[in-house]
């Protein structure tokens, strides 16, 4: 592989002191073995290349496709990881009218969905087809940030099918928090791109009380995975972005089995000597980049167990240069931007956090006095963004100045 | 959701006060009535309530739909525990 920095690498879409926003991992590094086999990086497989692959999608009875789901582990890919067959389950019979496809993918850190959207999108269309068919709705939606290049082939790849199901597709704004799944759906059903409230006690996205009907909405990746285990087929592998540190910041599809270091080393290797591993993007969790996180296996229990999160794959690893503290600040600064302004603690509360976190990483404010502004803004929101926030933080600081 | 381990003696919540944070602008009537079960915090936001809800006894019933009725932005609302 060929060097493609030619500066020291940053965070990926952060701004770090005297250095510019590290490259975003949008690219695809290399083929993978299953989602991503026979990809050419920087091409769409066309209807014709993909159906010489995959065959026709089969559509099936929720029943089967949910057998085949939960044999097949499929999990949601966009962070939290609840199992896809009983998400189908709670919404067999539900008269469900629109599936959606998330790819908004708003994190600066991921780009495995507009590599699987930009390389194999009817893969990701088959998927879509198949619970459509298994829910009865009539409608899906592809939802994407504001690319138009990803915009336009998407354009061209949804007037080649030839589903019974009607496709659309949808623009929203490039933004942490407009992925969020309650934000998407209350965006695609015509209202602005901001998390929503989902009642008292909350319910289940799905089941938004000011949606018309029962929305499925699944991540990019997640519905790829649909597509294949509808088939009947189990394997499984591990879908990452790679970012930070590496030669070559993208993303890259690996049999679960490999290790975290196989993942730096299939990114073109380590630039320097990073010392900190941020796993799950900036909400995720900071461990140190050791002999153990780096034989750790690519599934979300192993890196769980390694300290780590999955989240949506991505990983980041700190240069070694870039003082813990910068580092923290950075994403910091990041999560308070990430606020969609709609509840008090969280607009107020996070960029007052970040100030205090660079304070306390710096030894100059005592941990327990973040803590307690901390604890005035976990939860106290109607997305996760600021709990998410919140622990990222901790980890972070659990990580540079110890669990004082 | 009804109980929530109240100690014996004390009266049944039947009522759970809840938040709507998109709404709340933090202009703290709520505390004002319910001050009881209700503070401010830094920003001016009310503790105390939670976007599951918190628990109301049946003593502080009349200060809670004040607080509820109060609210400039209708950030709050009274539910019934038991989840009717």
């Amino acid at each position: 592989m060929t060097r493609t920095l030619t500066t020291a690498p940053g965070l990926p879409g952060l701004f770090l002191p005297d250095r510019p926003p590290g490259q975003r991992p949008s690219v695809l590094l290399a083929p993978g073995p299953l989602l991503l086999t026979g990809a050419v990086p920087g091409e769409a497989a066309p209807l014709g290349a993909h159906r010489t692959l995959w065959g026709r999608q089969p559509l099936s009875r929720p029943e089967a496709l949910i057998t085949h789901l939960d044999q097949a582990g499929v999990v949601g890919a966009g962070g939290a990881g609840f199992p896809t067959a009983r998400k189908l389950a709670s919404l067999t019979g539900a008269r469900v009218g629109l599936v959606v496809v998330n790819g908004a993918e708003g994190e600066s850190a991921s780009g495995k969905d507009g590599v699987l959207l930009g390389h194999v999108p009817h893969l990701v269309l088959d998927g879509a087809a198949a619970v459509a068919h298994a829910l009865g709705a009539p409608r899906i939606v592809v939802r994407i940030a504001d690319r138009p290049d990803l915009a336009a082939l998407l354009h061209r790849v949804l007037a080649e099918r030839d589903d019974d199901v009607r496709f659309e597709l949808s623009v929203g704004p490039d933004s942490f928090v407009a992925g969020e799944a309650t934000a998407v759906i209350r965006s695609v059903l015509g209202g602005p791109a901001l998390p929503a409230d989902l009642g008292r006690p909350p319910v289940a996205p799905a089941r938004a009380p000011w949606a018309r009907t029962p929305v499925m909405l699944s991540n990019v990746e997640t519905f790829a995975r649909v597509a294949v285990a509808s088939r009947g087929i189990r394997a499984r592998s591990a879908l990452l972005s790679a970012s930070g540190a590496v030669h070559n910041p993208g993303v890259l599809e690996l049999p679960e089995t490999w290790s975290l270091e196989d993942v730096a080393l299939s990114s073109g290797g380590l630039i320097g000597g990073p010392e900190v591993l941020i796993t799950g993007g900036w909400h995720g969790r900071w461990i140190p980049w050791d002999a153990r996180a780096a034989s750790t296996a690519l599934t979300r229990e192993d890196v769980a167990a390694a300290g780590g999160r999955w989240g949506a794959g991505a990983f980041v690893w700190v240069p070694g240069d870039v003082p813990g503290i910068a580092a923290l600040s950075a994403v910091a600064a990041e999560l308070a931007r990430g606020t969609a302004e709609q509840c008090g603690p969280c607009w107020r509360g996070l960029p007052e956090v970040a100030q205090q976190a660079a304070l306390v990483a710096a030894g100059s404010l005592p941990r327990a006095e973040l803590e307690s502004l901390m604890a005035q803004v976990d939860g106290r929101g109607i997305c996760a963004h600021p709990s998410a926030a919140v622990a990222a933080l901790r980890s972070a600081l659990d990580l540079l100045v110890g669990a004082s | 959701m009804g109980g929530r381990g109240r100690a014996a003696g004390q009266e049944v919540a039947t009522d759970e006060l809840v938040v709507d944070w998109s709404r709340c602008a933090g202009h703290g009537v709520c505390a004002a009535a319910l001050g009881e079960r209700i503070d401010l915090d830094r920003w001016g936001y009310p503790t105390g309530v939670t976007t599951r809800g918190v628990p109301v006894p049946g003593r502080m019933r009349d200060a809670a739909r004040l607080a509820v009725a109060s609210c400039p932005a209708a950030a709050l609302r009274l539910r019934r525990a038991d989840g009717a």
